[in-house]
């Protein structure tokens, strides 16, 4: 059962879930050093891309069918600040993202550090959105979430 | 200098805005190590928070402020294994995990 499926079932009626999720465009690799923004370059997340527009296809066909209601979106940039170039590997690793940017891109970031006092920072565009947990449309059965088995 | 995400309190505000959270039972999918779960449950009822990761819910139960531990749950589950009920959440929060 897809995870949206359980969701309306554990909420109650005219709960909200809200949405988080990134944007289908690339991430920013910036360096903040002395008061001033370098821009290097883009993190390549194609692959990302095709899975978010799948998850947003499965929310529409919730929508479609009566479920949730979307009620608010909203856009926003979460900014992601890390000392050094290696940091930012190990987190991204840990979240098991394809790290994609050009060895260049590293190299020019990890010089600009070296050179002084300052920060990467991953800019990454954000969506947020707002559904309304609907009741079930007129004779439509609830969908019941069985609970599993104890264990 | 530490990894430090939203600085700036941006996505803190924009979730605010949207989600009013006060006395709310939350339910978080995808909650990692409880980044975003600080952000909102201070002012929530109560809150289950599941990722599949146990090495991040371990994380999260030990980066849990002493205040919120009576309140914050954090289980290493997926959502389709929760022990859950019907009704039993005024708010679900799909955390980046959709």
């Amino acid at each position: 059962m897809h995870a949206l499926s359980r969701i309306h079932s554990y909420l109650r009626t005219d709960g909200v879930l809200l949405d988080i999720h990134p944007q289908p465009e690339n991430s920013q690799i910036e360096i903040w050093q002395e008061g001033r923004i370098h821009v290097l370059g883009e993190i390549d997340q194609h692959e990302d891309h095709e899975e978010i527009e799948a998850g947003r296809v499965h929310v529409t066909s919730f929508e479609e069918r009566g479920l949730f209601s979307e009620e608010e979106r909203a856009v926003f940039e979460l900014l992601e600040h890390h000392p050094t170039v290696e940091s930012w590997q190990e987190r991204w690793g840990e979240e098991d993202y394809r790290l994609v940017a050009e060895p260049e891109l590293l190299d020019s970031a990890r010089a600009l550090l070296q050179s002084g006092d300052g920060e990467l920072v991953i800019r990454e565009p954000v969506r947020a959105t707002r559904l309304r947990r609907m009741a079930e449309p007129s004779g439509t059965a609830r969908i019941t979430a069985a609970r599993p088995p104890n264990r | 200098m530490s990894v430090t995400v939203d600085r700036e309190g941006v996505e803190t505000r924009v979730v605010h805005d949207l989600v009013d959270f006060d006395g709310a039972r939350v339910l978080e999918v995808g909650c990692g190590d409880g980044r975003l779960t600080w952000r909102y449950s201070g002012e929530a009822a109560e809150v289950v928070a599941i990722d599949v990761s146990e090495k991040k819910i371990a994380a999260a139960i030990d980066a849990t402020p002493p205040e919120l531990r009576d309140k914050v749950a954090f289980r290493a589950v997926d959502i389709n294994d929760l022990e859950a009920g019907e009704d039993d959440f005024d708010v679900a929060i799909l955390s980046y995990s959709l």
